[in-house]
């Protein structure tokens, strides 16, 4: 890979970065699992064991007017896997500092970061929120924390609690760091529910609640739902018999509407009544219809004509009429 | 005269339709096939006054004048004549297309017009041999030119007495499709026939007799090819050849050498045959009559038996008298009808793409025309005519084809002049009998009963092909080549000859002087007893020389070892494992049925009480009921050698399929069983259903949709099997109507869940060994979240219950917040509910109407998922495309065999060209015209909307989803259609088998075919090789919740994550990897913005400050994502290009 020449002589001297459409692109690790991890019994290195860089773009987050925006910094092209926690970690690697112990130095960290998933990429997301279940229990397989994943190509707004810290960052960004910045959780952090396996059956979990919490799930809803439904009808009742500003009541369609079964479409009746006035007409009774029969077929004549011929010339250029070319067998 | 010319037509139309008579139908009202139209000469007027009419009312054609209104006028008229003499105007302007595709450029044949001149200059100087030659000297002056005497078998005795010679020719004559103006340009190259009289001086009466003919025949032949070769050794590519597969009789074969000399003719595209002939007064006609005897032995004469008639031998005589005449018969119908001509070009290009070849099965193009200009003057009842002049090219075709499938000539010969046949068309054996002329010839009397049978199903399915008004078939009818044997066969076997058989002896040769051609004959009579309407067609072929050199007397049986068998089956009795024989008192069909079983046959005794004659086959692992009793037939009746090096064609595939695990069930039988038991649950499921009253409303319907139900999973549904969601049967459910649901979408789906909670509940009360369990398809925050019921039956079959109601529906189409979104919901619960349940329904009878559907789809789906084509093209869309072969049989019949269903899918994939053609299916036939012709306006607007197919690749319309796209959109895309297009042709050349073994696939073992099912990793741009997941085997019943698939939920995932930056791939029954390919346009550099899509990286050479500088997808950045993403699901990454 071309990369790995590049890694070595980023380690040679502190380069400047490269700048794109103001950006300034900053190189991430994703770390290669470790060859224990891997179960690869030949000496061949293979991808995954390798490391893998992915480049972020980063620049002052500009937007005037907005308040509280100074001190943010926007970051285009995150990893799909990103959280809070692996920018906080990213940030304090940029800062020359542990990862591990970001307690120390945690008011030079982003107090929050915002993603903003790609607008290109779908805005599809499966994952059942815990919120729509009602008496879920800790102990319920569903009630497992499922980590957002990201369309590809999202961005995230990262604040800064402080000018001086926020600073330190895009004085950073301006230069290739050092030391390859690797894109990773503090060891301590539980990675469950994150990805693989434990990842799919959490989320199957959410979607195949005990019967218990769906139905009590299901019941809060509904009790809303008629209590407000309720609401909604006395303040139509009211408004139906209350003269408005003017003194005018309006006069409105009672409360019934709209429960009605399914009614015929407009379409439909028209439909009917067609088919009913078609079958009292005459056909050539009088001899204009004749007539108009007679040319409506010679029009539907011409026209199929027409058609025909477009496609004997579409055919043609398809080299069709060639009986004993391209035949198989 | 115009007129009447026009009558002819039209009731040729009604001709060619109903197979009538053209005298009997003159009158008829005719009804086109197309349009409503009434037809008959008498509207002309009509069509004028509608044309005025027209000009009057439109201000915009008033300046037209009437000139052109005229002129139009006739435009018009000839428009509606097409509509009505051809099928329609598309049809006569395709047909006017390959004519003149077929047309052989005069300016090219001009050469050998000069060619010709100088044969009959060369020929005429030959000189005469200066006396009659015995035997030995006359091999000894040909064998002088370094060429061989080619004599039929038998050759002369060495004690001949009779003497050869040569003198000039009494007549020379061009005749044949050249002569005639009838042939067409192929890559066969056509024959310019040359006839060259011999003189009747050289012939004795009594030469008619024990080969005398063919003999001197054979000397006058050999003695101007040795003059040919002589004078013009450097001029023609010199060889002898049978004339159209007449063993008795060769030819010289001229072909042009490409040395540009003044010989040289190769850019005619033909070859020169030198045909020796006699004279009508050669030889009296009465004595070479059918049931005459020619041929004497002695070991016959000696028994005191009459002597067997050789009507092939005196036919052979016959028609060597008939050159010319025939010619001009078949000139005098040209003359007579203007389209002649180009009706025999049609047949021409229809028998050839069907194989016939006259050497193959003697009906050529010559005998097409023959009978054509015959029907024209007769052959039908009291010597009625079939055909008329005034009939168009289209109208002759397709009435002499309606002619050859309704007419049977074996059992009813035809004598055209009206007189009676003079002789017992019994002699023939089985083979038709046509006769045209005085001479008692039997025009048709090289065609065994074998390829007459082949010929007449042939022309049905033609004619039906051709009756059925709904498609388009002109490609099948004549651009096609359609004899491969693999693709028309339901089951294929070779086997080799066996070097000698008993039965040709003397008697045997002269009813068929070929050897290959007698046993084939043989073999086609003992199966066709045999298997009897087990078969709808059976086909016994060997490729067999025709031409061979001059140094040879006869070809050399080198490389025609092999014979082929080919089965058309009928699926109704072909399963049958009782041959019922006759009745035991019926004591001499009895000896007959016990002498042609032998051991097999056996005295039994029925439910009924009737003791008959019966053979029994059991059913068997490998073999079907039919190969077990076409291979025992072969044993018995050629010998036991025949079994070594007989194999059954896509054997291995057979084999292939039976050792497969993912197919479950592999025999047919116990497979539709199998589907039956989950069937008898459903019906189990839906009685308890519809009992539950202790719910608000009642169920009231439940119909099945799923593809377990209607005979379709690949799987075999199995009890007690449930692990993933697809072991669950989809049902869908509706409840009796009712005004209480809630008007608002949230509301109502909350309830729908509540219901099926209810439900499932109602159902542990009826029977407490049911497990339920209440899923969601996603958040109960979005619109798109559906619950579903899972049921777990006590007997052991799974089904999933999904609720439909109307009310949902209308309001997801109203869905204020998002329109979009609401319509696609929509158009996805159509499909996966109602539409589903219909297509399970109709899938299911056509399984039912056509018994070896059910077993091909499952191969074909199969065949999808194992080229990791099942993700992208849904089950239902895989059904549909199994149908095509089945509903669009043309121009074959519906597959009787898994075997042959397979191929034919896969023939149709690869030729079905989706970009410019839409597929169109009527399980039904209740299709009208006006159907057809609005799903292929909805085709073009949808072509002319979306022109590079980025929203839809293939348009199927059904009868309940005339859209075409229901199923289609958005998925499969451009991208998958091409690579399933791509994957079928790079099968269909892999099955056509190495070269050597013409074209077929040899029987093979299974890992012959594994091939066919394998797509090579390296061709994604990469490989997530997935870790198998750990399956804990529970107890039955395992719990229903815990039943996930995770590896199903990250490939989603994955499509989510990536969309539009990687189409990914997975084997839907394997689920061991996940594969992709990067969209091309990701691949490209560009200028960068923030969201450009997909992960990127800096590209290298923009370093250089002053270029603007840009990106490239970051290819294996994206792929470590997708390995984080998987996590220890993922075992192992394989990047193209890493």
């Amino acid at each position: 890979m071309a990369k790995s020449e590049e890694k070595k002589s980023k380690k040679s001297k502190s380069t400047e970065s490269r700048v794109i459409s103001g950006y300034y692109v900053l190189p991430v690790i994703f770390p290669g699992a470790s060859s224990s991890d891997t179960d690869s019994d030949s000496g061949s290195e293979d991808f995954s064991s390798m490391d893998v860089e992915h480049y972020i773009y980063l620049r002052e987050h500009k937007n005037p007017g907005v308040e509280g925006n100074e001190l943010t910094l926007f970051m285009a092209n995150v990893p799909i896997d990103a959280t809070t926690l692996h920018v906080r970690v990213l940030v304090a690697q940029l800062l020359g500092s542990n990862a591990d112990d970001d307690d120390s130095r945690s008011d030079s960290l982003p107090v929050s970061v915002t993603f903003l998933p790609s607008p290109t990429g779908p805005h599809d997301d499966s994952i059942p929120s815990l919120s729509s279940f009602t008496g879920l229990q800790k102990s319920d397989s569903a009630s497992r924390s499922i980590r957002r994943i990201l369309p590809t190509n999202s961005a995230a707004q990262v604040v800064f609690a402080n000018q001086t810290a926020f600073s330190r960052v895009l004085k950073a960004i301006r230069h290739i760091p050092s030391t390859p910045l690797l894109w990773t959780l503090p060891s301590s952090s539980s990675t469950d529910g994150a990805t693989g396996l434990s990842r799919y059956t959490a989320i199957h979990a959410r979607q195949h609640v005990p019967a218990t919490v769906l139905q009590s799930t299901l019941d809060v809803f509904m009790q809303r739902f008629d209590a407000e439904e309720a609401e909604r009808e006395q303040a139509a009742k009211r408004a139906r018999s209350e003269p408005d500003a003017d003194g005018f009541i309006t006069v409105s369609r009672g409360a019934g509407a709209g429960r009605a079964g399914v009614a015929m479409s407009s379409d439909a009746v028209r439909e009917v009544a067609r088919e009913k006035m078609r079958k009292k007409e005459l056909k050539d009774f009088y001899r204009y219809q004749v007539r108009e029969r007679k040319k409506e077929k010679m029009n539907d004549l011409l026209r199929n004509f027409k058609r025909d011929q477009e496609r004997i010339v579409e055919l043609k250029a398809r080299r069709k009429f060639k009986p004993f070319a391209g035949t198989m067998a | 005269m115009a007129k009447r010319k026009r009558e002819e037509q039209l009731a040729g139309e009604a001709v060619a339709d109903k197979n009538g008579s053209a005298n009997d139908h003159e009158e008829d009202e005719y009804e086109s096939d197309r349009f409503d139209s009434d037809g008959g000469a008498s509207e002309d007027g009509d069509v004028e006054e509608a044309l005025v009419g027209e000009n009057g009312d439109k201000p915009a054609k008033k300046q037209h004048g009437k000139a052109k209104a005229t002129h139009l006028a006739d435009d018009l008229r000839n428009l509606q004549e097409a509509v009505q003499l051809y099928k329609s105007n598309i049809f006569k302007m395709e047909i006017d297309e390959l004519l003149k595709e077929l047309k052989v450029d005069e300016n090219k044949t001009k050469s050998v017009d000069r060619v010709l001149h100088k044969i009959k200059d060369l020929i005429d100087q030959i000189p005469a041999t200066e006396e009659e030659l015995l035997l030995a000297d006359a091999e000894k002056l040909i064998a002088e030119s370094g060429i061989t005497i080619p004599f039929p078998d038998p050759k002369p005795p060495k004690e001949a007495q009779y003497r050869f010679s040569y003198t000039t020719p009494s007549d020379f004559n061009l005749v044949g499709c050249y002569a005639l103006k009838t042939m067409i340009k192929s890559p066969d190259r056509f024959a310019i026939d040359v006839v060259v009289d011999m003189p009747r001086a050289l012939f004795s009466e009594k030469d008619m007799l024990n080969y005398r003919y063919f003999h001197k025949r054979a000397f006058y032949l050999a003695y101007i090819a040795a003059a040919f070769k002589e004078s013009s050794e450097e001029k023609f590519g010199l060889s002898y050849e049978f004339l159209d597969g007449d063993h008795l009789r060769p030819v010289l074969r001229l072909d042009s050498l490409k040395d540009g000399n003044e010989y040289d003719f190769h850019g005619a595209k033909c070859y020169i045959r030198i045909i020796p002939g006699i004279a009508r007064d050669t030889f009296p006609f009465a004595k070479l009559s059918p049931t005459r005897n020619c041929v004497r032995y002695a070991s016959v004469s000696t028994q005191q038996q009459p002597l067997r008639p050789t009507p092939y031998y005196n036919s052979s005589i016959l028609s060597d008298m008939q050159h010319f005449e025939n010619t001009v018969f078949i000139n005098r119908a040209i003359k007579s009808s203007d389209g002649f001509r180009d009706a025999v070009k049609l047949g021409d290009i229809w028998l050839r793409q069907r194989g016939f070849a006259p050497s193959m099965i003697g009906f050529g193009a010559t005998e097409w025309a023959l009978l054509m200009a015959s029907l024209l003057i007769g052959g039908g009842a009291k010597g009625s005519k079939i055909l008329a002049s005034g009939f168009s090219n289209y109208q002759l075709f397709k009435a002499t084809l309606g002619y050859i499938s309704s007419t049977d000539l074996a059992n009813a010969p035809i004598v055209i002049n009206g007189g009676s046949l003079g002789f017992d068309s019994e002699v023939f054996g089985g083979r038709p009998v046509l006769v045209q002329n005085d001479l008692n010839l039997n025009v048709l009397y090289r065609m065994s009963s074998a390829a007459y049978s082949k010929l007449r199903h042939e022309a049905f399915l033609t004619v039906k092909e051709l009756d059925d008004v709904n498609g388009d078939h002109f490609d099948s009818v004549f651009l096609e080549k359609v004899d491969s044997v693999i693709y028309q066969s339901d089951l294929t076997i070779c086997a080799k000859f066996p070097t000698e058989d008993k039965s040709y002896r003397d008697l045997g040769r002269v009813f068929n002087p070929s050897y290959y051609g007698h046993f084939c004959d043989r073999v086609y009579d003992v199966l066709k007893t045999g298997l009897g309407e087990r078969a709808e067609l059976i086909t016994v072929r060997a490729n067999e020389n025709q031409r061979f050199d001059l140094d040879t007397r006869k070809p050399s049986a080198a490389g025609e070892s092999i014979f082929t068998v080919g089965l058309v089956l009928n699926p109704e009795f072909s399963q049958r494992l009782i041959i019922h024989g006759p009745s035991a008192e019926d004591k001499q069909a009895s000896a007959a049925f016990r002498k042609f079983w032998g051991r097999k046959s056996e005295l039994r005794r029925f439910k009924d009480g009737s003791i008959i004659e019966s053979v029994v086959w059991e059913p068997h692992q490998e073999r079907s009921v039919v190969t077990q009793i076409v291979m025992f037939l072969l044993e018995r009746h050629v010998g036991e050698t025949i079994l070594k090096g007989l194999y059954v064609v896509g054997d291995g595939l057979s084999k292939l399929f039976q050792q497969d695990r993912d197919l479950g069930e592999t025999i047919e039988a116990n497979a539709i069983a199998t589907y039956q038991r989950n069937l008898d649950d459903f019906d189990l499921l839906r009685k308890m259903l519809i009992d539950i009253d202790d719910l608000p409303l009642k169920v009231s319907s439940i119909l099945p949709a799923s593809e377990r139900l209607r005979y379709a999973s690949v799987r075999t549904p199995t009890e007690f099997s449930v692990s993933s969601a697809d072991d669950f049967s989809n049902v869908v459910i509706e409840l009796e109507s009712s005004a209480k649901w809630p008007n608002d979408l949230k509301a109502l789906q909350h309830s729908k869940a509540a219901f099926l909670l209810a439900i499932g509940q109602s159902l542990r009360r009826i029977d407490p060994m049911i497990v339920t369990d209440v899923g969601l398809d996603g958040d109960l925050d979005r619109i798109e979240n559906f619950a579903y019921l899972s049921v777990l039956m006590p007997s052991g079959f799974g089904f999933r219950v999904r609720l439909h109601t109307e009310r949902e529906m209308a309001l997801l189409r109203n869905y204020k917040p998002d329109k979009d979104l609401g319509l696609r919901v929509v158009r996805k619960l159509e499909r996966s509910a109602m539409l589903a349940a219909r297509h399970t329904t109709e899938f299911a009878t056509l399984c039912h109407r056509y018994p070896f559907l059910s077993a091909t789809v499952r191969r074909v789906k199969k065949w999808l998922a194992s080229h990791y084509l099942s993700g992208h093209i849904d089950e239902i869309t895989a059904e549909m495309l199994t149908l095509a072969a089945f509903l669009k049989p043309f121009p074959w019949t519906p597959p009787a065999s898994a075997y042959a269903g397979f191929l034919r899918t896969l023939y149709f994939l690869a030729q079905w060209d989706w970009r410019s053609e839409p597929l169109i299916l009527d399980v039904d036939h209740s299709m009208t015209i006006a159907d057809i012709q609005s799903i292929r306006d909805k085709f073009r607007l949808q072509r002319s909307n979306d022109p590079e197919f980025s929203q839809t690749a293939l348009f199927i319309a059904i009868n309940y989803d005339m859209s075409g796209v229901m199923w289609t959109q958005p998925n499969p895309t451009k991208v998958i259609a091409s690579r399933m297009t791509a994957l079928a042709r790079a099968s269909c050349e892999a099955l056509k088998g190495s070269s050597g073994s013409g074209g077929l696939v040899f029987g093979g073992e299974a890992d012959e075919f594994r091939k066919l099912f394998v797509s090579p990793l390296e061709d994604f741009d990469f490989v997530l090789y997935l870790a198998k997941i750990p399956r804990t085997e529970n107890a039955y019943p395992p719990p229903v919740e815990s039943l996930s698939d995770p590896a199903e939920l990250y490939f989603k995932e994955l499509q989510t994550v990536f969309d539009g930056v990687a189409v990914f791939f997975r084997n839907k029954l394997r689920k061991d990897v996940i594969t992709g390919i990067w969209d091309p346009r990701v691949l490209a550099e560009r200028s960068w913005k923030v969201y450009l899509g997909y992960s990127t990286q800096p590209a290298y050479k923009s370093v250089n400050k002053d270029a603007t500088p840009t990106v490239k997808a970051n290819v294996s950045g994206m792929v470590r994502e997708m390995e984080r993403l998987g996590g220890d699901m993922v075992q192992r990454v394989a990047v193209r290009g890493v």
